[in-house]
């Protein structure tokens, strides 16, 4: 495993990545994507099987963005990683660039094509049966995002794990505390969000700091123990983690001045840091 | 052709030949939301571990579906056909964007049932139609479905069949090959283009002034064969589309469609109005006279769009 001061260092070069493709679209996701970084990073660089010479290998973990609006988070990892040059970061939201605005399978390393809320858990679900089928040991993890779990397909699919027993599952939720329009749990109170998913017959630890990469890791190793469940983390984050002015103004999307501003913000932190 | 013709369900025809493909392809898996008939049951005890239920959770059974497909699987999906407006957000993004092939069939299709508004659904080609990437069938009868059933299981696009959800007469005698226009009937005077149920009925028409029709069935709604369309059309000047279908978004507006862009002439539809229809048990022949697609129906727009060319 590698050390915390080299996974820090990945987090913060990935995190540099999204201010790069923000600035290149001049419009984006970012709150979900400062929010979920962590996650994917302890994913493609320590917990995930994958290779970024060849994406589609038959052995690789799979690995579901539902939340498919943090695209700039998906990019940023799936750039440092070498799935693709990083070159491509300025064709970011450009009609035919393989980065759209929501992810889809024209970037390599991204196993799903998503916009819609509520569906990759479901495509998740379908993916970890058929390796079961297969009688393969590849894992599938899945990101939903905790606004998403207000759609009711999730919960459909959070029982369909549970009833053919899919413990090579693992989800995410990236419990930003936010949704567009507030505070998630004032639009639809998701709570007791734990005690939910553990009544829905999953295994399900809830992290209280989801921004810290290697209680993410401690989390999956902690999980994959166990047999016969799906598993999830709900992963308490911070939404536009690393620009403390559009964490305070809870921004989803963001465009124009506001953009720059952050922009700077962000990165003159990780000068200092 | 004669009125004293076999009633079978197309649906029948449907789970027959899944069951002799699964049987063949280990690869064939049946994803139902607690639906399904006896095809559902051959899963169940023959190859439990193929029948991926999800219970009454359309949306996450397409989406499942999907992922099936990805992964080298080759599911087909069942389920009623006003359902598939409940999973058409599931369907657009999850299978039609990357085309992915899952094989969709949908019954209770048409005016036919006890259902009511909520079930007897004249809406599935319209929504369906509008999907890039999707093939789109409607056979007339049990012999005709299993048909398709085998033209799609060969094909490597998502697909939609449509299908009544009650017994319906029989038109062939048998499997006919596969061809995406078939006619059954050759005149100088009007094209008829028909699918599904109402080949039958339109081939039991009687055609006043003796009028020569040519009567042709077009199994394959999308992608709809223009060029054979259009090469008929030009045979006779006048046209007549019958669907069990609403007006809006069937096989009618297609032809239309194509026939303004590329060779205008008259045409009527006989299609259901833009309604919901209600609980029918009568028999099939008021059924249709109570939603105006019976024969006599058919009879008067052949005469009407033939005083027009």
């Amino acid at each position: 495993m590698k050390d915390y001061e080299e996974l820090q260092g990945i987090v913060k070069s990935c995190r540099s990545n999204i201010f790069d493709i923000l600035e290149a679209g001049g419009i984006g996701h970012s709150g979900g994507s400062l929010s979920v970084l962590e996650i994917l990073v302890a994913l493609y660089y320590e917990i995930a099987k994958n290779n970024p010479e060849d994406p589609k290998w038959e052995e690789r973990d799979r690995i579901v963005l539902s939340k498919a609006h943090a695209c700039e988070a998906m990019y940023a990892v799936l750039g440092e990683k070498g799935f693709f040059p990083k070159e491509q970061f300025k064709e970011f939201l450009k009609y035919d660039s393989m980065l759209q605005g929501h992810t889809e399978i024209c970037t390599p390393g991204v196993e799903y094509s998503g916009g819609s809320l509520g569906q990759g858990i479901s495509f998740a679900c379908g993916l970890a049966y058929s390796a079961k089928l297969n009688k393969k040991d590849h894992k599938v993890f899945c990101i939903v995002g905790d606004g998403e779990c207000h759609e009711g397909e999730v919960w459909e699919a959070l029982m369909f794990a549970s009833h053919y027993s899919l413990d090579n599952l693992y989800l995410f939720v990236d419990h930003n505390h936010y949704c567009t329009l507030g505070d998630v749990d004032d639009i639809m109170s998701l709570q007791p969000l734990e005690d939910r998913l553990t009544s829905f017959g999953w295994n399900v630890i809830n992290e209280k700091n989801g921004n810290d990469i290697l209680k993410i890791i401690h989390d999956v190793r902690k999980l994959e123990k166990i047999k016969g469940k799906p598993k999830c983390i709900i992963a308490n984050t911070i939404k536009n983690n690393g620009v403390p002015t559009w964490v305070e103004q809870h921004i989803h999307h963001v465009a124009g001045d506001k953009l720059d501003e952050g922009i700077k913000e962000g990165r003159k932190i990780l000068e200092n840091d | 052709m004669t009125e004293n013709i076999q009633l079978k369900k197309m649906r029948e025809g449907y789970g027959d030949i899944i069951i002799e493909l699964a049987q063949k392809d280990e690869k064939v898996v049946f994803v139902g939301a607690d639906s399904g008939g006896h095809e559902r049951k051959w899963f169940f005890e023959n190859s439990r571990e193929r029948l991926i239920e999800t219970g009454i959770a359309e949306a996450n059974s397409a989406a499942v579906a999907a992922a099936l497909a990805v992964e080298g699987f080759k599911p087909y999906l069942l389920n009623f056909a006003y359902l598939f407006g409940r999973m058409y957000n599931q369907i657009s993004q999850s299978i039609a964007e990357d085309a992915y092939p899952v094989r969709m069939a949908g019954y209770y299709a048409g005016v036919w049932g006890f259902g009511g508004r909520s079930h007897n659904c004249i809406t599935d080609l319209a929504f369906m139609r509008a999907l890039p990437n999707f093939q789109i069938f409607a056979p007339a009868d049990f012999w005709e479905t299993k048909t398709i059933m085998r033209k799609i299981a060969d094909s490597n696009y998502p697909s939609y069949v449509r299908l009544s959800g009650v017994s319906t007469p029989t038109v062939y005698e048998s499997e006919p090959d596969y061809a995406p226009i078939i006619k059954h009937r050759e005149g100088n005077d009007c094209t008829i283009f028909t699918h599904g149920t109402m080949l039958h009925e339109t081939l039991q028409a009687n055609f006043e002034n003796n009028s020569n029709v040519s009567i042709i069935n077009i199994p394959q709604i999308k992608p709809l064969p223009d060029k054979e369309i259009i090469k008929e059309v030009k045979k006779t000047g006048a046209v007549v589309v019958v669907e069990e279908h609403s007006k809006i978004g069937g096989l009618g507006e297609s032809i239309s469609s194509l026939l303004s862009e590329e060779y205008p002439v008259p045409i009527k539809k006989v299609c259901v109005n833009d309604i919901f229809p209600g609980t029918v048990t009568m028999n099939e022949t008021d059924v249709y006279k109570k939603f105006n697609i019976s024969r006599e129906n058919i009879s008067t727009a052949v005469n009407d769009v033939i005083k027009k060319r």
